[in-house]
């Protein structure tokens, strides 16, 4: 990169010069003496002190001044403005690259956290389903078995009363069968066989066992 | 408190200055003095010989400078580099980024160049050291003071005397120079040519001069052709730098826009076409042109001319009058001017191009 500018600089500054001394001759020759000696003839302008070996002495220094300074200052400051100017672009760029690619990576990691939450939350949501699921089929389950238990006492009780009841009236036609003999035997009137029929009753103890 | 004392002891100062010291008595004289006669260069001008150190001191300035400038700015280097990077920013700004880039170096140089000459000028060793004439006889000196000089190393160096002193005139006649009189305007050439001369004495000097006549004389009187001048004060040294500007100006003109620059001047397009009122207004203004093209580098050369010449005749002058403290307001002033008039000729210079190689609507017409 460099030697390329190196190559292209001397021919347009060379072009350059030798254009400009052509004129700058052509010019020199057709109009500056005549001026000069113009002047010099006016005897006003001449006490100014406008003469032709100040002023091309002048014209040299200006010459020489433009020459080296343009080589030696002009050329290198430009040429350093205009790296600097670069490389602060090319840093400026750079940094602003950087900001992005970080608000990115921000902006990423964002993402991902927040989908990791979503994720989270899901997953709770998803356990505490299971749990109460869970739970509800457990307490089926235990109602079911309670049911049942409740319904086989039921039943239970349901026979051993069945039971009771028939050990009851097997027992009660025996009573009445003793009873009956008794009073068959005795062959009383009607308060002695109530009393008989009561005196029955009460050694069997009927009232108190249907009233357990 | 503080202040009060600081300005008692300004003001005495300024008086001292005033009835007891003075200054230099300036003699104006436009056309700079030959302080040298060398063999193969010639005689040599003292502003020529000031322009010399300028240019040494600005070759020396760009090598030493160019050669350090980084991309890091720092010291020296860094701030003469700001310094035309600041310049560099207001070609741009006026002549846009690629003209401003082809005028840069001229501009700058001008610039620089103007600046550095005069605040050159405005050192102390200007108009002080120089070659002195007690018996002036020719037009060629700058001038005159009522001062003592002594020789230091070959060279005359001037100073301010404590006494008043006179000058031995032609044959012997002895005349009293006013110490603190007005300032003697010489045109010198016609007042200095006959060397009968008692024509300056009786023009310079009051009624003074008579009651001290017949005093034992010291110190000189005449005239100084300094060494070291303002290079601007010269009318050359302007003009030069009008010349190149001018050259610049029409040369990058013809480069942009080629022959039809040429067109601005020499407008014949509508005459040849039979348009003859037409045709003689455009060559009219075509003729109107040219002259202002050239009328541009009288111009240029007087104004900056003008402004330092004047500059340094104010200078001596303040300096005559009131040698102390109040000339500094005055070298204040001095400094303003002597930037605003390189700025304004770099301008100037890059205001002309920018106009020579924006392409003009005379086709159109």
């Amino acid at each position: 990169m460099k030697s390329e500018k190196n190559r292209e600089r001397p021919n347009s500054v060379v072009g350059f010069y030798r254009y400009f001394l052509v004129v700058l001759t052509a010019f020199a020759f057709a109009t500056v003496p005549t001026v000069v000696v113009a002047a010099e003839e006016v005897e006003g302008i001449s006490k100014l002190g406008i003469n032709i070996p100040g002023l091309i002495a002048q014209l040299v220094n200006f010459l020489i001044l433009l020459v080296v300074l343009k080589i030696f200052l002009w050329g290198p400051i430009l040429k350093v403005l205009d790296e600097r100017k670069r490389r602060i672009e090319e840093g400026l760029n750079r940094a602003e690259q950087a900001a992005s690619d970080a608000l990115a990576t921000e902006e990423e990691a964002k993402k991902v956290i927040e989908q990791a939450r979503a994720e989270a939350r899901a997953q709770n949501l998803r356990s505490q389903e299971a749990a109460a699921k869970l739970r509800e089929e457990l307490e089926e389950k235990a109602r079911q078995e309670a049911d049942q238990i409740i319904e086989r006492a039921r039943e239970e009780i349901r026979l051993e009363k069945e039971q009771v009841v028939q050990q009851l009236q097997s027992q009660f036609a025996d009573l009445t069968i003793r009873a009956a003999e008794r009073v068959i035997s005795q062959s009383i009137d009607q308060s002695a066989h109530q009393r008989l029929i009561d005196e029955v009753l009460t050694e069997s103890n009927f009232g108190q066992d249907s009233e357990n | 408190m503080r202040a009060a004392i600081i300005a008692v002891s300004l003001l005495l100062l300024v008086g001292i200055g005033v009835f007891f010291v003075g200054g230099a008595s300036p003699a104006i004289i436009v056309a700079p003095e030959k302080v040298f006669h060398w063999p193969v260069i010639g005689s040599v001008t003292n502003t020529m010989f000031t322009s010399w150190f300028v240019v040494i001191f600005l070759v020396v300035l760009a090598f030493s400078v160019g050669r350090r400038l980084s991309l890091v700015p720092s010291g020296f280097s860094g701030a003469v580099e700001a310094a035309v990077e600041a310049f560099y920013n207001i070609v741009v700004q006026v002549a846009g980024e690629k003209n401003g880039r082809r005028f840069f170096p001229l501009a700058a140089t001008i610039f620089f160049f103007i600046l550095t000459s005069n605040y050159f000028g405005l050192l102390p060793i200007n108009n002080v050291i120089g070659l002195t004439e007690v018996n002036p006889g020719f037009a060629d000196k700058h001038v005159a003071m009522s001062q003592s000089e002594i020789p230091i190393v070959g060279l005359n160096v001037a100073y301010i005397p404590t006494t008043p002193d006179a000058v031995d005139l032609a044959a012997g006649e002895k005349a009293y120079i006013e110490y603190n009189g007005v300032p003697k305007y010489k045109a010198a050439k016609d007042d200095y040519n006959d060397h009968s001369n008692s024509a300056p004495v009786k023009e310079t000097s009051s009624k003074e001069s008579h009651s001290h006549e017949g005093e034992t004389i010291t110190g000189f009187n005449g005239l100084i052709a300094p060494y070291f001048r303002s290079v601007m004060t010269d009318v050359n040294a302007p003009l030069a730098i009008a010349i190149f500007s001018f050259l610049f100006v029409e040369f990058w003109g013809l480069q942009t826009l080629g022959v039809s620059y040429l067109s601005k001047f020499f407008s014949f397009g509508k005459l040849l076409r039979g348009d003859i009122l037409g045709g003689i207004i455009d060559v009219f203004v075509g003729l109107l042109e040219f002259v202002s093209e050239l009328s541009r580098m009288v111009s240029f050369t007087f104004r900056l001319f003008g402004n330092i010449f004047a500059g340094e005749v104010l200078l001596l002058m303040m300096t005559f009058l009131v040698p102390f403290v109040l000339v500094d307001v005055f070298y204040a002033l001095e400094l303003f001017v002597g930037l605003i008039q390189a700025f304004v000729f770099a301008m100037l210079t890059l205001v002309f191009a920018v106009t020579a190689v924006s392409h003009h609507g005379d086709e159109a017409h």
